[in-house]
């Protein structure tokens, strides 16, 4: 049996997954308290140049910063500006009173598998949960998907349950409409028949009770979302870039109380990604691009879904930085310091957390204010991670028990 | 030595080996052959063991990825000791090939969806895209799945003279069959095959699938390969290891080698990385997107690599003469076994191997390794464990207990209902659970190779949404097909338009259904559950419906993918 099933992102947004732009003015709301924080995680994937925004370190012969650059300064953030990346400035001038810079974590890796793990999850190990679904499973609300991957990395050996993939082409759009593939009554008919028909066996273990208990669970929250998918209107636009297409779905899947945490990735300008081993340059242009959209996707948010403006909190992170200096192909090697940008609720806004040192790697920094300092601390992922743990009011897991949160970051 | 991880963030030891060994492993130096190896006894793990149906209907899954048939059960629950020769029976089916290929895969995560070329790099058609990533993906898990299923030893993963080859690789790359009369007809046809390229006889590790995927730069020098081959073969994850910060930013690309040789934050990795990186030059690639680059092998740049790196071959101290030694220092090694057996009870037990696996993992690898070292043999020592057969144990708190219920993973259902009821999901050539570009491979619970690297351990909405999906597409097609063709194995050759819920023949297909999907014989209250049911929807929905819904909603029941 053969199915066609391809079809481009663009026409997926127009007749799949359909969850609109705008608050659904029909839709059945999940059992989801709206006062509790959101989480939107943006990864800029391949380890973005902190020479181009974050460490304005000029006038080092050992540092190579962005050609024809300078400081640029929106309140208490200082950042590199340059003519060809204006977003910037217009996102910090919109919002930088709502963001804070955190400089200089040590990701204590070079390798792209190694600093994912390390900046998502804390940890090196390969069986590891990232922060987004730890703050998704442990949700005082019933979130129908709680943590939806549009794209990038994903981390959840003890949280998969929770977590949601719509696919590289948006193929969950085509599994959803029970029309592809049978009946809506018929699709019906069998869950029921299903539920009805689901039994424990008298000798099973507790994991096997667990693993029947979720997905259950799961299926209960298919049937539902399935109904959500048809409330909703179909979002019709033809423009913009796939990042910008990706945060409107997260801000339809936030704002419409679906998702407690929704993660994406910027592949970079036209897809070139920031892993510029070659001609650096295009670090620039990714930024620009990035910062574009976050400052249309808070507009929106702002404008649209008030309520969530109060209660979101996004994440913009990378897996590492890029080596201070330019190869022969006027690109950079990978970097173990790194910096990460939180924006929204819950977070000391105009702020900086941290710096990079003359040798553009991590200074010390005392974490309750964010100065740098002698007796201060060498920030890691783990800091990252127990803060956002911490503005989720989720309990910190195994590996970072221990590890205290940025306060200097949080309100 | 770093088989067994608790602790990623500290380089676990093995400390059931003799001290002098301890230590010499643990430094990344060089390991003692003269050093007895002294066996610990697995920790006692005790509980209530699976029925003889449970536990062959658990290893039919992992070893072939397929439900018992009833003649299958019909034998077990006569005597308990046809376990055993049903066992050895499937150890040799293409099932278990199968099987294998998706537990290799998992280890060198090769089926990705993307290389740096493409099928028009070769001037294929873009119709054979699917068939391109996909032979080259498979390359390497099926020559080690072919070697776990021989007679040889596993050592011969590292050493042998071959790899497989189906007709798209034999196109691409420079591979002559060992057959000259078993050409690979298609690209389902995979046949031993040569590299005649003067490449080493280094198994897996001379297979361009691997260096495909772990492509290398000019800043990199191998390094990034040489890592993946230490985790892949000893379990030492080098990349997971704590990098400090070098001393001083004074280093530029110019005198970046000297560098990593000396400055202590460095040091600790590459004195283990560079020397085994300088082995790898023959698969040098002077340009990463370059066809011919890519994939032949240069034997005149195998040196190149000392020069490169300034310092000799060398395999976690021990030198190489050649890049031809490089298998026989790796089988030398005596980490090689254990990482073997911790990969696979990782896979097994689907959990992550603990501290208190020691004496398992290490007792397995020990009794192997000294008697004909197979594959074959880990696999059965594993299956044969307490630590995968006990279904409910004494002590519920136990960390083990964690395998005691488990997940189809994708390819298990993928493989399990395409053996039931002929059914594959596809889109002309493209499998749509074996990819996710276009595919549903994650969605169901599978992996990438790139940003998911581990199978799904608990079910999700997608992957729930996925099953359900498929299930339907299955049931109505073996359905359909069996009132095309007046009857069908899983209808017990019968035409099921014939056949009603009042009928003897209803009750056999459910029951047969209940034993092959769960195990156990469905009781009288379920049978007449299961007829009402179907009464409701034949009257609907129509007869053929209401068979396709009952399959479907089987398929879906969580007694049928958790076992």
């Amino acid at each position: 049996m053969k199915i066609q099933m391809k079809m481009n992102r663009r026409t997926f947004l127009k007749g799949g997954l359909g969850l609109s732009l705008l608050p659904s003015m029909t839709s059945r709301r999940a059992m989801a308290n709206e006062d509790e924080r959101r989480f939107l995680f943006v990864f800029a994937e391949g380890g973005w140049d902190q020479c181009h925004i974050f460490a304005p370190l000029w006038n080092n012969p050992h540092i190579d910063m962005e050609h024809q650059s300078s400081l640029g300064q929106v309140g208490n953030i200082q950042y590199v500006d340059s003519a060809i990346k204006p977003a910037v400035g217009e996102f910090l001038r919109a919002y930088g009173s709502r963001t804070c810079f955190v400089h200089g974590i040590g990701v204590r890796s070079v390798a792209h598998d190694t600093c994912l793990r390390l900046i998502w999850a804390g940890t090196s190990n390969d069986r590891c949960n990232d922060w987004a679904s730890i703050i998704a499973s442990q949700s005082q609300s019933e979130y129908l998907l709680p943590h939806v991957v549009l794209s990038g990395p994903n981390y959840s050996s003890d949280y998969s349950s929770y977590v949601s993939r719509v696919g590289a082409n948006g193929q969950l759009g085509l599994l959803l409409p029970p029309e592809n593939f049978t009946s809506a009554s018929i699709d019906a008919f069998e869950d029921q028949w299903l539920s009805e028909l689901q039994r424990t066996p008298d000798a099973s273990s507790e994991r096997f009770r667990a693993l029947q208990e979720r997905a259950l669970i799961a299926e209960a929250n298919l049937q539902a979302i399935q109904n959500l998918d048809s409330t909703l209107n179909l979002l019709d636009s033809d423009e913009g870039n796939d990042l910008a297409l990706d945060i409107q779905r997260a801000i339809a899947l936030l704002g419409n109380n679906v998702s407690r945490c929704v993660s994406l990735k910027h592949e970079g300008f036209q897809g070139l990604g920031y892993d510029s081993h070659a001609a650096n340059d295009v670090q620039s242009r990714n930024l620009q691009e990035l910062f574009h959209e976050l400052r249309l996707a808070l507009q929106i948010v702002e404008t649209q879904y008030p309520l969530l403006y109060n209660n979101l909190t996004v994440v913009v992170l990378s897996e590492m930085g890029r080596f201070p200096q330019l190869n022969q192909r006027q690109g950079k090697t990978h970097w173990m310091h790194t910096s990460a940008m939180l924006i929204g609720a819950g977070v000391q806004g105009d702020h900086m957390v941290g710096a990079y040192n003359d040798d553009c790697m991590s200074s010390p920094v005392d974490l309750l204010t964010g100065e740098v300092t002698e007796n201060g601390v060498l920030m890691k992922p783990e800091h990252l991670g127990a803060t956002l743990l911490q503005l989720a009011d989720a309990n910190p897991i195994d590996h970072i028990q221990d590890v205290p949160p940025i306060l200097g970051a949080m309100l | 030595m770093n088989i067994v991880q608790t602790n990623p963030q500290r380089r676990t030891c093995w400390s059931l080996l003799a001290v002098s060994l301890f230590v010499g492993a643990c430094s990344g130096g060089q390991v003692d052959d003269e050093t007895a190896l002294e066996v610990q006894a697995p920790v006692p793990y005790e509980g209530a063991f699976r029925t003889p149906v449970q536990l062959a209907r658990r290893m039919s899954l992992d070893i072939r990825g397929e439900f018992m048939d009833v003649n299958e059960i019909d034998l077990v629950q006569q005597d308990s000791d046809n376990v055993d020769t049903l066992l050895d029976g499937w150890l040799q089916e293409d099932g278990h090939r199968s099987q294998l290929i998706d537990i290799f895969s998992s280890m060198l995560l090769t089926k990705v969806d993307e290389f740096n070329v493409t099928e028009a790099d070769f001037y294929l058609s873009e119709d054979l895209a699917y068939d391109f990533v996909r032979a080259i993906g498979e390359e390497s898990p099926r020559l080690m799945a072919h070697i776990a299923m021989s007679n040889g030893p596993w050592t011969d993963v590292v050493q042998v003279d071959y790899t497989m080859a189906n007709s798209v690789l034999s196109q691409i790359w420079n591979l002559e069959p060992i057959d000259i009369d078993a050409q690979p007809v298609d690209s389902n046809t995979w046949v031993q095959a040569r590299y005649a390229d003067g490449r080493p006889s280094l198994g897996v590790v001379a297979t361009n699938g691997i260096w495909w995927r772990y492509y290398t730069t000019p800043n990199n020098k191998s390094r990034a390969r040489a890592a993946f081959l230490t985790r892949l073969l000893v379990c030492d994850d080098i990349l997971s290891t704590a990098v400090t910060s070098p001393s001083s930013l004074q280093v530029d690309a110019n005198n970046i080698d000297d560098f990593v040789r000396t400055d202590p934050g460095c040091l600790s990795c590459h004195q283990t990385l560079d020397p085994l990186a300088a082995s790898l030059y023959g698969f040098w690639q002077h340009d990463m997107h370059d066809v011919v680059e890519l994939s032949i092998y240069h034997p005149e740049r195998e040196w190149d690599g000392e020069r490169d790196l300034q310092l000799d071959m060398a395999w976690y101290g021990k030198p190489i003469s050649a890049p031809a030694e490089l298998g026989e220092r790796i089988a030398e090694d005596e980490r090689f076994y254990p990482c073997a057996v911790s990969s696979l009870a990782e896979r097994l037990w689907r959990r992550p191997v603990l501290d208190i696996d020691e004496g398992r993992i290490e007792t397995i690898a020990h009794q192997v390794s000294s008697e004909n070292g197979r594959y074959r043999e880990i696999f059965k020592a594993l299956l044969k464990s307490p630590e995968y057969q006990i279904l409910i144990p004494m002590d519920s708190a136990d960390s083990r207990s964690a395998s005691t219920a488990k997940m189809m993973t994708a390819h298990q259902i993928q493989h399990s209902i395409q053996e039931l009821t002929g059914f594959e999901w596809t889109d002309s050539t493209l499998n749509l659970l074996d990819n996710d570009e276009w595919g549903y491979r994650m969605l169901l619970g599978g992996i990438d190779g790139r940003s998911t690297t581990q199978w799904l351990e608990a079910p999700s909405a997608t992957r729930q949404l996925t099953l359900k999906r498929l299930s339907q597409l299955a049931s109505e097609h073996v359905v359909s097909e069996a009132v095309e063709m007046n009857g069908h194995e899983l209808f017990l050759n019968q035409n099921p338009a014939n056949i009603g819920a009042g009928e003897e023949a209803f009750k056999d297909i459910v029951s047969s259904w209940r034993l092959r999907l769960m195990g156990e014989a469905p009781t009288q209250t379920e049978i007449e559950i299961l007829q009402s049911r179907f009464m409701q929807a034949e009257n609907s929905f129509g007869r053929e419906a209401a068979w396709t819904s009952m399959l479907s909603v089987f398929l879906r029941d969580t007694n049928t993918w958790l076992y």
